[in-house]
């Protein structure tokens, strides 16, 4: 297993609006879903998921509802609602933006200067 | 959208705590179950997969309160917390919160009491239908102030009215009303007065009134002269005279002896369109006639008293209206009604631009508002400046206390709360202490006001009249000063904790330093206190002494031993020569009076509100300028001079003679003879009254000392004297008797009353009272301002004293120690006295020397309310200073004594 990575600032918000743009989660299924995605190779602060979920929900990108989960328990599932989606494809393109100019930085050789 | 869905979640969160608290709290157990039941699966003892669960996730408490900050639960948890904090630090010191409780609210109170008085006269819309649609035409307040506006356009005649309202293009309605005064109204035989209005038939329609009980007068009612004797009663009087008893309707009264019957009762809110003027009863403008028989005004364009209200039709705006209306008028006055003017109005027409005053009305009109603005904007800044000394107080109180508390804030802060925090808590407190002294405050100024309407009705009834009823604006303003209070005396003691440094604060221990901010910003506070205490008792003492100057002007005459009674000849039913033979037989009637030195008799008489003037000419020549023709003037009866005791200077005064063979002779004023002859003896020119019907002219006979007859502040007019029965004056059928009593005429009422009864039952008697007391009422506004700016000083006197004593005792308490060591050491007692009083002294000096600079400063602001003094008048300087100065030495004494007590053991030990 690959050494695990800290998560960027910032970035736990963008991961669980992807986690729950992939179908409805509950909090303990956003935190798998991303570490099955990411291959556990991010690691992430369990106890700042939820304030990380009621701060998404307060702003209007998910909401939850009460349902049953796959044992046959209570669990609060979360959903990406269409401003939700909006902003997921504008931090998404943000993000890839960013990634492209910090990388085109590291690559570039001393010719280049 | 978003912003509301975060609204409803934020709101979600707060209502339903419990419930966001308990799926929080299933959430979270949930995810920490799955987590462990999964390492379960991976073969992990539950046991310890449970434990494992656990730390992984971390703290749950720091999650959830970290979620809870995320739906903005806090903030508003933590004002609640701050609130409850607050209220609790307040309980545990109950002297303090006493005290700056109790100041605040004398402070609060005081501006409370002023602004309902300020929003009832000046501000408040009156309760009707759509009152922004309402604009005044003319202005009633000029009427009185001789040769200003258009003649008959500031109040209308019936005439002119019915020109506007039927020929304007601006008005959905307009009404026209006029102040009927007291009648006489007969109830099931007894005969008592009530307060009447005149108006017209639409007065309820335009301004949206609807009846109570039974109706309102219709554009039925009152189409022609005399027809309708019906009349709608004021919900008060209702109450008052019917005790409320609903078969009121259809009721039949006589109104000054003429049947009429009630058809209805005025909802409680509606006291009538003249703020202050609270009219019992309504009548419609075409009883006129019969309600004073003798005078006909509905067709009279000479005679003007009507006001004037009307209702703007849609998207017409105020401008619009007022080109319309003097262009009607204009059209009026100049052709229309013309022909039927007198012919010094028309003259005066030609002469002048016809400019009809048109305002917004919303607030509709008032006699009061023009007479007590000044005096209540006065009133009104000097509380505020008792508000200012009031929250200095507080501040430094909560300073004093800010000391005692650096422990407690120290600790909090270390424990890491932030200063923001610290601030917000310490000012939510300051919030606390002043909502609780704005509520104590309304109290004060609930009961404070029934106080100052008794104050302010010694002469009329009107401002009993007034609705002084607590409203969103009052209650508004309240709140607002409320909260600036507390940002003014708390901001400043708060913001000092900012730059605390809690290790240092700490390791002091309970000592307390005293820190060089609060030595200084206390100080500052205190030459504050003493310059707003001397600014606020120098105005009140200007505003007493000129009162006082009032009172006991020199008046030309002895106001002293003179009884005045009004009679209203015409409408008691004497007409032409009957009225004089009635006035000679009263004359001789009264001054047989036992306690009668003498009787005369005159149309305007003394302080009675009646005025004339009229345009003469001086030997047949007219000056350039008209202004310069017209003079006061006034029919007297013979022996006037002598008998109110006003001195001639020239020549002789009117006698019975004059009387007997019917002459043509005059006396004048000083001021008139000045004006018209300067050096030259006045005495055989001849006056003529030039633009009446009558021409006539007058021979001058006499120059007669300078008096103030209608106004004690007032510059005395140029005016002349003509005997009564001259026919070139209106004749207005009402007399006033002036009689001359050998003792106090107070004594003589009842034998007056009786004297004219017995000429006649049935005579109109309006007034009998004494001339110090007409002249006292005209001082009335006067006499309020000044007894309550009076008290207003002493209560700033007071807080003024408490609060140096606060400080002055702050300031030995921390210097005991100090004090201890030299008492041991030695130090003489004088020197400690002076060592304690030293500062308060230059405080004094510094406070009393700006105090009484802003004071100067500031009487041009009410300079118009000085009377016969300099606005730097020693006098009220002097004492000012001087109260303040015994104010801070009755302050300083306990504090005094309290530190050359010292005992040195004691508070060496102290340590």
């Amino acid at each position: 297993m690959d050494k695990q990575m800290e998560l960027l600032q910032g970035t736990l918000d963008m991961l669980i609006l992807k986690a729950v743009s992939l179908g409805p989660l509950h909090g303990y299924g956003v935190l798998l879903r991303i570490q099955q995605i990411s291959k556990d190779r991010l690691e992430i602060q369990q106890g700042s998921l939820y304030p990380a979920l009621y701060r998404l929900e307060h702003q209007g990108w998910i909401t939850s509802e009460w349902g049953e989960s796959e044992n046959k328990r209570k669990a609060k599932y979360y959903r990406l609602t269409a401003a939700g989606k909006r902003k997921l494809q504008t931090e998404a393109e943000k993000w890839n933006r960013m990634a492209d100019v910090i990388a085109g930085i590291l690559r570039s050789t001393p010719e280049e200067v | 959208m978003k912003l509301w869905s975060r609204v409803r979640s934020w709101l979600r969160a707060v209502t339903r705590r419990g419930r966001m608290e308990s799926e929080m709290d299933a959430e979270l157990r949930f995810h920490i179950e799955a987590f462990a039941e999964d390492l379960v699966g991976s073969g992990v003892p539950r046991e310890e997969a449970r434990r494992r669960a656990r730390i992984e996730f971390g703290g749950v408490e720091r999650a959830k309160e970290e979620c809870r900050e995320a739906r903005g639960v806090n903030f508003v948890q933590s004002i609640f917390q701050d609130l409850r904090f607050g209220l609790r630090t307040l309980r545990k010191s109950p002297g303090f919160t006493a005290v700056a409780v109790l100041t605040l609210a004398l402070g609060i109170g005081a501006n409370a009491a002023i602004f309902t008085v300020i929003n009832a006269v000046m501000l408040r819309a009156l309760p009707v239908k759509h009152p922004e649609e309402l604009v005044t035409v003319g202005n009633p307040a000029k009427v009185h102030s001789w040769g200003t506006g258009t003649p008959r356009t500031d109040v209308f005649s019936y005439p002119l009215y019915r020109e506007v309202r039927d020929n304007n293009q601006v008005f959905s309605s307009v009404l026209a009303s006029s102040n009927l005064g007291d009648v006489r109204i007969a109830v099931d035989g007894g005969s008592e007065t009530a307060r009447g209005r005149l108006v017209t038939e639409n007065y309820f329609e335009t301004l949206g009134i609807e009846a109570l009980l039974g109706r309102t007068f219709t554009t039925g009612d009152g189409r022609t002269p005399g027809s309708d004797p019906v009349l709608v009663i004021s919900y008060g009087y209702w109450q008052r005279r019917f005790s409320g008893d609903a078969s009121v309707i259809g009721r039949k009264v006589r109104l000054n002896n003429y049947p009429f019957t009630i058809i209805g009762v005025a909802p409680p809110r509606f006291l009538g369109e003249v703020v202050g003027d609270r009219p019992d009863l309504w009548v419609p403008m075409m009883m006129q006639p019969q309600l004073m028989p003798g005078r006909n005004f509905l067709e009279s364009v000479n005679d003007a008293a009507l006001l004037i209200i009307g209702r703007l039709k849609p998207s017409v705006t105020v401008d619009q209206a007022r080109t319309n209306v003097n262009a009607v008028v204009k059209e009026a006055l100049t052709v229309t009604l013309n022909g039927r003017m007198s012919s010094d109005d028309r003259g005066a027409i030609g002469g002048m631009k016809i400019a009809v005053e048109v305002s917004p009305g919303s607030r509709g009109l008032s006699r009061l508002r023009q007479q007590f603005s000044a005096p209540l904007l006065l009133l009104q800044g000097m509380v505020a400046l008792v508000l200012l000394v009031a929250c200095v107080n507080v501040a430094n109180l909560l300073l004093a206390r800010s000391e005692a508390r650096r422990q407690e804030i120290a600790l909090r802060l270390t424990m890491g709360a932030g200063p923001g925090r610290i601030v917000r808590q310490l000012l939510t407190e300051s919030v606390s202490v002043a909502f609780l002294g704005g509520a104590l405050g309304l109290l004060l100024a609930h009961w404070g006001l029934a106080v100052l309407v008794s104050l302010a009705n010694t002469g009329d009834r009107t401002s009993s009249s007034l609705s002084l009823g607590l409203d969103w604006r009052v209650l508004g303003f309240s709140a607002g000063i409320c909260l600036s209070a507390a940002v003014v005396f708390g901001l400043a003691p708060a913001l000092r904790f900012l730059h605390l440094k809690p290790g240092v604060v700490l390791k002091e221990g309970g000592r307390g330093t005293e820190s060089g901010v609060k030595g200084k910003f206390g100080r500052v506070l205190m030459s504050a206190q003493i310059a707003l205490g001397v600014l606020v008792l120098m105005t009140a003492g200007l505003l007493v002494r000129s009162l006082h100057n009032l009172q006991e002007a020199d008046l030309g005459y002895s106001r002293e031993q003179l009884l005045l009674a009004r009679v209203d000849l015409l409408e008691s039913g004497y007409r032409g020569a009957a009225i004089q033979n009635m006035t000679r037989e009263l004359l001789g009637r009264l001054a047989a009076v036992p306690g009668v030195r003498s009787v005369t008799c005159s149309s305007n008489g003394l302080f009675s509100g009646d005025e004339s003037s009229d345009l003469i000419r001086i030997d047949g020549a007219a000056s350039t300028n008209q202004q310069d023709d017209v003079t006061a003037d006034d029919e007297v009866g013979p022996n006037y001079f002598s008998t109110i005791g006003v001195p001639i200077v020239l020549g002789r005064e009117i006698t019975s003679e004059d009387f007997a063979r019917a002459a043509q002779v005059a006396v004048v004023n000083e001021t008139f003879a000045r004006f018209y002859f300067g050096a030259r003896n006045p005495i055989g020119h001849k006056i003529t009254i030039q633009d009446s019907e009558h021409p006539e002219t007058f021979e001058i006979v006499g120059v007669a000392h300078d008096v103030h007859d209608h106004s004690v502040r007032d510059a005395v007019r140029r005016r002349m004297y003509a005997p009564l029965t001259s026919a070139s004056f209106d004749d207005l059928g009402a007399y006033n008797f002036e009689i001359h009593a050998v003792g106090n005429p107070e004594a003589l009422l009842n034998s007056v009353r009786t004297a004219i009864r017995n000429v006649n039952p049935d005579l109109a008697v309006d007034n009998i009272k004494a001339a110090a007391d007409l002249v006292a009422d005209t001082l009335t506004s006067q006499e309020v301002v000044a007894e309550l700016s009076a008290f207003f000083g002493g209560l700033v006197l007071l807080l003024v004293c408490v609060g140096l004593y606060g400080s002055m005792a702050y300031k030995v308490a921390s210097r005991t120690r100090e004090i201890g060591v030299r008492i041991a050491l030695g130090a003489p007692r004088e020197g400690l006295i002076w060592m304690v009083i030293r500062e308060a002294c230059l405080e004094l000096a510094i406070g009393g020397v700006v105090g009484i600079g802003a004071a100067v400063a500031a009487t041009h602001l009410f300079k118009a309310m000085l009377f016969g003094l300099s606005e730097a008048d020693p006098l009220s300087m002097g004492s000012a200073a001087l109260a303040v100065a015994a104010a801070c030495l009755a302050a300083a004494v306990v504090p005094v004594r309290r530190a050359i007590r010292v005992d040195p053991m004691v508070a060496l030990r102290y340590e």
